[in-house]
């Protein structure tokens, strides 16, 4: 017969069961014992229907209270177990490292000459581009450098025929640029030039980024200014520069700038010789037998135009000390970038 | 070029140090890449005290001494007669270059090891004594530098001359240059007084037979010199300047030659048949001995110094072994010209020889000096080697310089460089140069020195006075130009996508050389391929860097094996490159941009959680899928077994662009390749050209509106014969063009067990949904009860 005691007995045990349960499993086992489809509990509340009327009010009443109070109890030692097991979760060693989600990089000279190439973008210059096996006039003859001139002993080259060959320097891209578009102008042409040597700082291939810009009133002082934003983006703005007169057939004045060196600020260093400058381009106002090469009026129009290693400032940068590296295309290398 | 900072201090004021005045010519346009001390090669040189002194076995003059600096003992085989025990000399170990231009080694003397050598004061460039050996006082401390006791040094700029300053390849050229930048003048060259008169007429005579390569020729003849050393001197100059010591008569003209930048020849007068010069050019069939004794075929082109019978020497490039000067010679026949530029030039560069002369004469000497050069040479010869100047100079000049006038305006000045000069200012800095500067109308009108041939636009002068104004005083600013940059092109913008994709993708780019070994037609099996006419280069630097790609294959796979041989085996590499085709009757080949790339290893990096796997093609494939789908670039169609020679046929495919056009291929390179190149496998490789990929470039975007209603689906799993491709059915399943068919893939593929032989069981999984409303269960049932139909009837196959 069901009465209050028993219900009393019933919940002081089935509470103490579920205060002892110590993992979840023993704690549904608990709960079937008396909330399943057969447990105690439910056989009660089944039952109540045959009490005697007087009795069903209140054992009903009971009974049903202590159900919720038992389902509270469960959840509350559920939640609790849980917590308690995703505190003490056992089994993995966090010190482990992740699984690799493999990335591919670009190569550090298409990573640099990109940055290079947004530098000139942002200053309104434009890409142009040019054949790399090009003829000995775009490559000479039309940047002023007819055959038998000395200036040819400056780029060593690759010749496939007579007037057939690797371009030495992006400069060509000037020529058939201008041939085909009229002043004003602002061009940078990226891409790989070629010269027969190879040794520690020089590859057979290598980068090369020119730029040109002809309108009626470009001076000297526009072209330090262009360089100047292009060293201090590059380099960093505390980078210093200075200018020296050097010699470009297809250029006067003609000149070569130095940035403060990289390694030592200047200080003095081997990368710098102790000079405290590295070159890092030569440039200068174009040539006026340049623009009568491409039927532009030198009287009229003035430029300037400029060249620049891609390699050079690459190994600058980050401090890469032997050219070759970067076709070697070793992967330890190319990760580092 | 060489400059010694003594021999310019003879020329010049100098009151700054090696190092500034480095400083100082570089920042005004010549380059000094380093200023070193020309007795460093002489450093190791040490003073060592005799120890013992034996007779050498088997050589009576020889003697084997002990010597010791103090801290070490060294066996010298000596045949200086005074080396006595005790005696403290300078001894020079292996390494040590001897002002001989000797580089001293450990040697067998006659049986006997020598580990060094002990120094006379001529060896160590101290004095002209060779007969004896350098002896030191008994208080100088052992294993001292000799150098540093007897207080040698000599400071040497090495400076880069660019081409259009031939004038600065002289010591007088860089005291003119240092005499401008510093704004001081020059000390006065003491000049000779010598014979004039008619007689060497009588004696001799030249012919220029062509003015147009030969400008002036002039001579000076010089009767009964006596040929021996020159004075340690001028031996010391040439030295310092590089220059190797021969005979009097020999280091005077390259004295000359290094101070006034005039190349000189100096024959053997009796040896000249007929007494007499004739500058032409080369018969067919003539050869010449030169003074590096190299026996030459000339050309007709060649322009040569001839005697009535023979050449006697390349003109301006180097002279003949027969009339050399020797110490034989009496009478001394000196030339001195200028020859043309360019001639000199084309034919340097033709016979593959240069020299110190043709170096000059390429890039231009002053032709008002060619006399001063010459006399200056036959008074030291007189003075140094005896004899007499007969009386009187031949000066052939068909082709008289004439000195330039350039119009120089002031506005183009402040145009060029945005500095305001006075003419006074101008004026003054041109004239630093030589420059004559008069005053024209509005313009200045200059004529730059006969030395000057860099010098002929108004740009030029600019850049002078820029120069010696200084680059760094000038002016910065920034251009004011009309926004005029254009956005990149489709094309530039389709490469940089493919840049960031393929990286996501997990590949790394690499560059290549365009330039690889002809071998390659062998190795990948091209032979009667297109592919296997390679544009070849006529001066590569080795066989392996001699054809231009036609395919970026080769690059790759010796990339694979650069970092397989390096240890690194999972490699997920790309390029973007040029490849090069040669087009007939073309003098330029065809440039196309491809792409190509290259897998191998496992498809997970390794790692403690252990998901290890080989790539297969389906990495491949899946690979290239994603790469189409994002660019995006829809259609291209992967055909089995592509047609490459070497990629196996099962396992790769043709890539082709819905119109059937092949634009690559992709998949798995033969085995008997990967042996040939030492690589393991699998390894798959992939190539598209970009210029027939790009034009398939959807670059119009249109948004879908996202599905509002549940789709459902239903599988198909079928039992099919195992020769039909999965792809068959699943496109013939897309053709039924089923209505609700949103998409319909192919989730399982499964042989073995319960399968029978010859059999696969395939799951296609159909997806439905209608845009508008929720489909019901039994019309998805009726469509895909239809399809599985036709698709079972049409491959023969069961369903499971």
């Amino acid at each position: 017969m069901i009465d209050e005691k028993k219900l009393e007995e019933l919940k002081r045990q089935a509470l103490t069961q579920i205060k002892e349960a110590r993992d979840e499993k023993s704690l549904e086992t608990a709960r079937v014992k008396y909330l399943g489809r057969k447990g105690e509990l439910t056989q009660i509340l089944k039952s109540i229907a045959k009490l005697p009327p007087e009795l069903k009010p209140l054992i009903g009443r009971l009974a049903n209270q202590l159900k919720r109070e038992l389902e509270e109890a469960f959840k509350e030692a559920q939640a609790e177990l849980k917590k308690r097991r995703e505190e003490h979760l056992p089994g993995v060693d966090l010190t482990l490292p992740g699984r690799p989600y493999p990335l591919g990089r670009l190569h550090p000279i298409t990573q640099v000459m990109q940055e290079i190439c947004e530098i000139f973008l942002r200053m309104g210059f434009s890409i142009a581009s040019g054949p790399e096996v090009e003829l000995d006039y775009y490559n000479f003859e039309a940047l002023n450098i007819p055959e038998d001139h000395p200036a040819r002993d400056m780029q060593a080259t690759f010749y496939f025929a007579p007037k057939v060959l690797l371009r030495t320097h992006t400069s060509p891209i000037q020529i058939r640029t201008m041939e085909s578009e009229k002043p004003p102008l602002r061009i940078i042409a990226p891409g790989k030039v070629y010269r027969c040597d190879s040794d520690v700082t020089h590859t057979p291939m290598f980068h090369q980024v020119e730029g040109l810009m002809v309108d009626e009133d470009v001076s000297f002082a526009d072209l330090k200014g262009i360089l100047t934003i292009f060293a201090q983006e590059t380099f960093g703005s505390e980078t210093k520069v200075r200018f020296r007169p050097s010699y470009f057939p297809f250029t006067e004045p003609s000149v070569e700038m130095d940035i403060s060196c990289v390694i030592c600020g200047g200080e003095g260093c081997r990368v710098c010789g102790q000079t405290g400058w590295l070159e890092i381009l030569g440039a200068g106002m174009v040539h006026p037998n340049v623009f009568r090469a491409v039927g532009y009026d030198p009287q009229k129009w003035v430029g300037f135009a400029f060249g620049l290693g891609v390699e050079r400032i690459t190994m600058l940068k980050f401090g890469i000390d032997d050219i070759r590296l970067f076709y070697e295309n070793h992967l330890r290398f190319l990760e580092q970038f | 070029m060489l400059v010694p900072y003594s021999w310019l201090k003879e020329l010049v004021n100098i009151e700054e140090s090696p190092e500034e005045l480095a400083e100082r010519l570089t920042l005004s346009g010549l380059e000094v890449e380093g200023v070193f001390d020309a007795y460093e090669d002489l450093a190791p040189a040490k003073v060592v005290r005799v120890l013992s002194v034996v007779p050498h076995p088997q050589a009576e003059k020889l003697k084997i001494c002990q010597v010791s600096d103090g801290q070490k003992e060294y066996q010298v085989v000596c045949g200086a007669p005074e080396v006595a025990e005790g005696l403290k000399v300078a001894f020079a170990p292996p390494g040590t270059v001897l002002f001989t231009g000797e580089k001293v080694s450990e040697v067998q003397i006659r049986g006997v090891r020598s580990e060094g050598l002990l120094c006379s004061p001529y060896e160590l460039g101290a004095g002209a004594a060779k007969d004896h050996l350098l002896k030191f006082e008994d208080d100088v401390p052992l294993g001292k530098s000799a150098i540093e006791v007897l207080g040698l040094g000599e400071p040497v700029l090495e400076v880069a001359i660019t081409p259009n300053r031939g004038d600065c390849l002289s010591i007088l050229g860089m005291a003119r240059e240092v005499a401008a930048i510093s704004e001081v003048t020059l000390k006065p060259l003491s000049f000779p007084e010598l014979p004039l008169g008619e007689e060497i007429f009588s004696e001799t005579n030249v012919i220029i037979e062509v003015p147009e390569h030969c400008f002036r020729y002039a001579a000076r003849l010089l009767k009964g010199v006596k040929v021996s050393d020159s004075p340690f001197e001028i031996q010391k100059k040439l030295w310092l300047c590089g220059l190797r010591p021969i005979n009097n008569v020999v280091d005077i003209t390259n004295y000359v030659l290094l101070l006034w930048g005039q190349p000189l020849h100096a024959f053997d007068f009796d040896l000249l048949k007929g007494r007499c010069i004739i500058v032409r050019l080369a018969r067919s069939g003539e050869k010449i001995l030169t003074l590096d004794g190299v026996e030459r075929e000339l050309d007709e082109k060649t322009m040569v110094i001839a005697d009535q019978e023979r050449p006697v020497a390349i003109a301006g490039i180097m002279g003949g072994e027969e009339t050399a000067v020797t110490e034989k010679t009496q009478n001394v026949f000196l030339e001195s010209a200028w020859f043309n530029p360019s001639s000199i030039r084309l034919t340097s560069q033709r016979l593959r020889l240069s020299s110190e002369s043709s170096y000059r004469f390429e890039r231009g000497i002053d032709p008002e000096g060619v006399i001063k050069g010459l006399d200056f040479a036959a008074s030291l010869i007189r003075d140094l080697a005896g004899g007499k100047v007969v009386a009187g100079r031949i000066d052939e000049y068909p082709r008289p310089y004439v000195p330039r006038e350039i119009r120089l305006s002031p506005k183009k000045i402040s145009l060029y460089l945005k500095v305001p000069l006075s003419a006074e200012k101008i004026k003054d800095l041109l004239q630093r140069l030589e420059i004559r500067v008069t005053k024209g109308v509005s313009d200045f009108i200059c004529t730059p020195p006969s030395y000057r041939h860099d010098i002929a636009l108004p740009e030029d002068l600019i850049e002078e006075i820029a120069r010696l104004y200084g680059y760094d005083r000038l002016p910065v600013s920034v251009p004011r130009a009309e926004i005029a940059g254009k956005p990149p092109t489709a094309f530039e913008k389709f490469l940089a996508s493919l840049k960031e994709i393929l990286p996501a993708l997990g590949l790394y780019e690499i560059i290549t050389y365009s330039f690889i070994s002809p071998r390659f037609v062998e190795i990948l099996g091209l032979e009667g391929d297109p592919r296997a006419k390679m544009l070849r280069l006529s001066n590569p630097l080795s066989e392996e860097q001699s054809v231009m790609r036609t395919t970026l294959i080769p690059g790759l796979l010796l990339t694979a094996q650069v970092n397989l041989f390096r240890e690194v085996q999972n490699l997920r590499i790309f390029e973007i490159g040029r490849v090069f085709w040669p087009r007939e009757g073309e003098l330029l080949p065809e440039e196309r941009h491809f792409l190509g790339g290259l897998l191998c290893g496992r498809v997970h990096p390794l790692s403690c959680h252990r998901e290890e796997r080989s790539l297969d093609f389906f990495d491949l494939k899946g690979l290239l899928e994603t790469l189409f789908e994002r660019l995006p670039t829809p259609g291209i169609i992967f055909a089995p077994r592509a047609q490459e020679p070497f990629l196996i046929p099962g396992l790769s495919v043709t890539l082709k662009t819905p119109s059937e056009e092949k634009i690559g291929f992709a998949g798995a390179v033969k085995e008997s390749i990967l042996e040939k190149l030492d690589l393991p496998g699998p390894l798959f490789v992939f190539e598209v050209d970009l210029e027939k990929l790009y034009p398939l470039l959807k670059t119009k975007k249109t948004y879908r509106p996202l599905p509002k209603f549940p789709a459902t689906f239903r599988d198909l799993a079928l039992l099919v014969d195992d020769k039909i491709p999965a792809g068959e059915i699943l496109a013939y399943a897309k053709a039924l063009r089923l209505p609700f068919l949103e998409q319909v893939s192919i989730i399982d593929v499964y042989r073995g067990k319960g399968i029978p032989e010859g059999k696969k069981s395939l799951t296609l999984r159909f997806i439905y949904r209608a845009s508008d409303r929720t489909l019901r269960d039994e019309e998805v049932n009726q469509i895909q009860a239809e399809a599985a139909e036709k698709i079972l009837a049409h491959f023969k196959a069961q369903a499971r």
